[in-house]
């Protein structure tokens, strides 16, 4: 090769790295906000804003398009939103106001009948919410609708405050997955992959939306999230791994904003497997494992140790119920008890000849749950008890081939702020998510009465019964609540971590 | 012979260590100490800790075993295979050798990772089938050495003397062809050692070989990835790890190769 040619060459490759490195500088204009996350995709059932369809109407609220009539603070109590106020007429029927300043994205007011036709089209082609709601009728008069249930609903106000309640206007439709709602931000392009909005210029809160243009990104792998933030790309990022929060934390250029979340890992015994049949295995494998411990040392502090299936900033979470000590020696004695020593001197506890072997099955989507399957693996060692874990994204065919003697899942408990929903969903024997086939008369007739029963405090003390009772049956096991993290350059404000895991882009979103 | 030796012995030592692992390793591999976790490398823990605060240096040790063990008994196996189906193909030919090779060409045309996914999508994972999906991609290669030498040689003189003495097939494949073809069979091997050593760490980092908390170099790395930035030591020990031992076994299959002169 000449001297020229390598010349040339050497100059190309010189460019040709320049360019790698440059062109990332565009997304950090003045009010453009980039959002990146990893709850956002096909997987999770969110993608398109429609809030009538699958979970996609998690997206349509998270992302600032659309709001629900009311909404939660930071306790989960419930505060008006689209509605102004409104009046229990019987125990079927509820007359709610709408404000009369609401108005959709395109500057129509927001009625009794924009609302009328919003919910009857929830109900007509939602999948979840007909159960939930229950609906008999919807009737609209002026700025008043007024909805009557087939069956008494204490809880339909918090039903209606589900993601799937955003109120769209419904004359126009769904447009590759763009609804006109009433949020700050309207979308102007929906992919599987990516939303980007632009501020609502008839937004009717009092606080007015900042940001001009907001682009939300699917990164669902937490190194390239990482990555994005540490390098500008995105503005802010949900989800990141608890091994990368920690590159942010004490970090003057970054914040973040942490939430207790009523999601919660559990794991659910079988009730179908003759060894877990016995409560005294059921507990000994409850108090072999050190909650506290994981939620420091493993979650880093991105978690909390939980007692029941409620976080305490719930009313009916927290500590308001009693759960199993952590204690090896009380969990070998129990064993013991039910017949079950190391005979063989193999390291694990046998009866009848047989070691006392489960089938552990998880999956990997959410991060904490694979920490938990290896950590319960050598826990349950120390008492004898041997763990196959089964960690598979195809976790759904283990479970309808009943192939499992714990099935280790999180769940978000209380995404409407009241019990009733996981109670029904996931404990009550028959439920569609009673992977442990856990069947009990005493869940039965707390839950009846719960169904019956009106006031926030009332029925919080049936929450809290209900609780205790999953507890003292040992029935599932309680690890611990996600505590949700959102990291963000230091110059955006108003971006916070809701506990209801729904409120995220709000009007307040501001960058400096 | 003597440029070989200190090849040999640097593989003698992996080989031991894997043979003798759960004799060397300081601690337990499997015990987690959450007290200590993600330590650094220091003198009590060599290479640190990781997630779980187990020993990083003993999980390496105890990695040795899965990894190359596993890994010579793929290579093992498949030379096996391939030599008996090749020579059996070169030496009977016909329509029989024909069939037997394109049975060959078949699985050679399937790249190995992708095969792999699809036999853990039907088989589930497992370091078992991991292996088990190398082995069927890989002995092909070996039947064409094995069949292509056994053609060469079965025309030669000594075993058409040994035809004619009444020597039965059996007889003059074991003692007179098998004999004859090892060589290049041998360095083939020995090369393939280091591949499938990575083939096999790299299922089980995409999580399609072994499951957690097997202490196996891939796996570790997959783990480790996720800390690269706070804890870069987690994925550094089983990279190097695997560093080493891939370049000791290519360098100890190149010198055989030089020794052996095998074209």
């Amino acid at each position: 090769m000449t001297i020229e040619k390598s010349l040339t060459v050497a100059l190309f490759s010189v460019a040709l790295l320049l360019a790698g490195c440059g062109g990332e500088k565009a997304a950090t204009d003045d009010k453009v906000f980039t959002y990146g996350t990893m709850a956002y995709g096909v997987a999770m059932e969110n993608t398109g804003l429609d809030p009538h369809k699958s979970y996609s109407g998690w997206s349509c609220i998270r992302y600032g398009v659309g709001e629900t009539l009311f909404k939660f603070n930071d306790k989960m109590e419930l505060v008006p939103w689209l509605a102004e106020s409104y009046e229990q007429i019987d125990e079927f029927t509820v007359k709610i106001k709408i404000n009369d300043n609401a108005h959709f994205s395109n500057g129509k007011q927001v009625t009794g009948e924009s609302v009328k036709k919003c919910l009857d089209d929830l109900v007509a082609r939602h999948d979840r919410a007909p159960f939930d709601l229950k609906v008999y009728s919807v009737t609209a008069d002026g700025q008043y609708v007024t909805v009557r249930s087939t069956e008494k609903m204490p809880a339909l106000l918090n039903a209606l405050s589900d993601p799937y309640g955003c109120i769209v206007d419904i004359d126009e439709g769904e447009n590759n997955g763009i609804v006109i709602g009433t949020g700050p931000y309207k979308a102007v392009k929906v992919t599987d992959t990516e939303i980007e909005l632009v501020k609502n210029d008839n937004y009717w809160g009092k606080t007015k939306p900042k940001m001009n243009k907001i682009v939300v990104k699917s990164i669902t792998d937490g190194d390239t999230l990482t990555m994005a933030l540490q390098k500008g790309e995105i503005d802010a990022a949900q989800g990141l791994p608890y091994a990368s929060i920690a590159l942010f934390k004490d970090n003057a250029d970054y914040k973040i904003s942490q939430v207790e979340t009523s999601r919660v890992y559990q794991m659910a015994f079988n009730f179908k497997n003759e060894d877990l049949k016995d409560i005294r295995v059921r507990k000994a494998i409850s108090m072999a494992i050190d909650k506290e411990n994981f939620a420091k040392n493993l979650l880093n502090g991105n978690g909390t140790a939980a007692i029941g299936p409620f976080p305490a900033n719930l009313p009916f979470g927290g500590d308001k119920v009693k759960d199993m000590p952590f204690d090896i020696e009380g969990a070998k004695k129990l064993l013991a008890e039910a017949g079950y020593t190391d005979s063989n001197g193999d390291g694990y506890v046998d009866k009848n000849g047989k070691n006392l072997t489960l089938r552990y099955l998880t999956y990997t989507s959410r991060m904490e749950l694979p920490l938990l399957a290896e950590y319960a693996e050598a826990a349950l060692k120390n008492i004898g008890v041997k763990l196959d874990v089964n960690a598979t994204d195809n976790y759904k065919a283990f479970l309808k081939k009943g192939e499992y003697d714990i099935f280790a899942k999180a769940i978000v408990t209380a995404p409407t702020g009241d019990p009733e929903y996981y109670f029904n969903g996931h404990i009550l024997g028959g439920a569609p998510d009673n992977a442990g086939f856990y069947d009990s008369e005493v869940i039965m007739e707390l839950l009846s009465k719960l169904h019956n029963t009106y006031g926030a405090d009332n029925r919080a003390n049936l929450g809290i019964k209900l609780s205790q009772r999953v507890l003292d049956d040992a029935a599932l096991f309680y690890a611990s609540h996600l505590r949700m993290s959102l990291v963000m350059k230091k110059g955006v404000e108003g971006f916070a971590a809701h506990p209801s895991d729904y409120y995220e882009i709000t009007a307040n979103l501001d960058k400096k | 012979m003597r440029k070989l030796l200190p090849y040999l012995v640097s593989a003698g030592v992996i080989i031991f260590i894997a043979v003798f692992a759960p004799f060397l390793t300081p601690f337990d591999p499997y015990l987690q100490d959450t007290e200590n976790v993600l330590e650094p490398p220091n003198f009590s823990h060599l290479l640190g800790t990781d997630i779980y605060g187990r020993d990083l240096f003993s999980r390496i040790i105890m990695g040795a075993q899965i990894t190359v063990l596993s890994s010579l008994s793929v290579v093992i196996s498949v030379s096996v295979i391939g030599v008996i189906v090749g020579a059996f193909a070169g030496f009977i030919g016909g329509k029989t050798d024909g069939f037997i090779m394109r049975v060959g060409d078949i699985f050679l045309a399937f790249p190995q990772m992708v095969f792999a996914i699809a036999m853990s999508a039907v088989l589930g994972g497992g370091l078992f089938n991991a292996a088990l999906s190398i082995i069927v991609i890989a002995w092909p290669k070996y039947a064409r050495i094995a069949r292509s030498l056994t053609i060469a040689v079965s025309k030669s003189e000594y075993v058409a003397a040994a035809k004619i003495s009444g020597g039965t097939d059996f007889n003059i494949l074991k003692r007179h062809i098998l004999p004859n073809i090892i060589e290049p069979i041998i360095v083939t091997a020995a090369l393939d050692i280091g591949a499938v050593i990575m083939g096999l760490a790299g299922l089980s980092f995409l999580g399609l070989g072994a499951k957690p908390p097997a202490a196996e170099w891939g796996q570790m790395m997959n783990v480790g990835r996720n800390y690269l930035q706070i804890a870069p030591h987690i994925i550094l020990a089983p990279g190097v790890a695997i560093f080493i031992t891939v370049a000791v076994f290519n360098s100890l299959a190149d010198k055989l190769r030089d020794v052996l002169d095998v074209r």
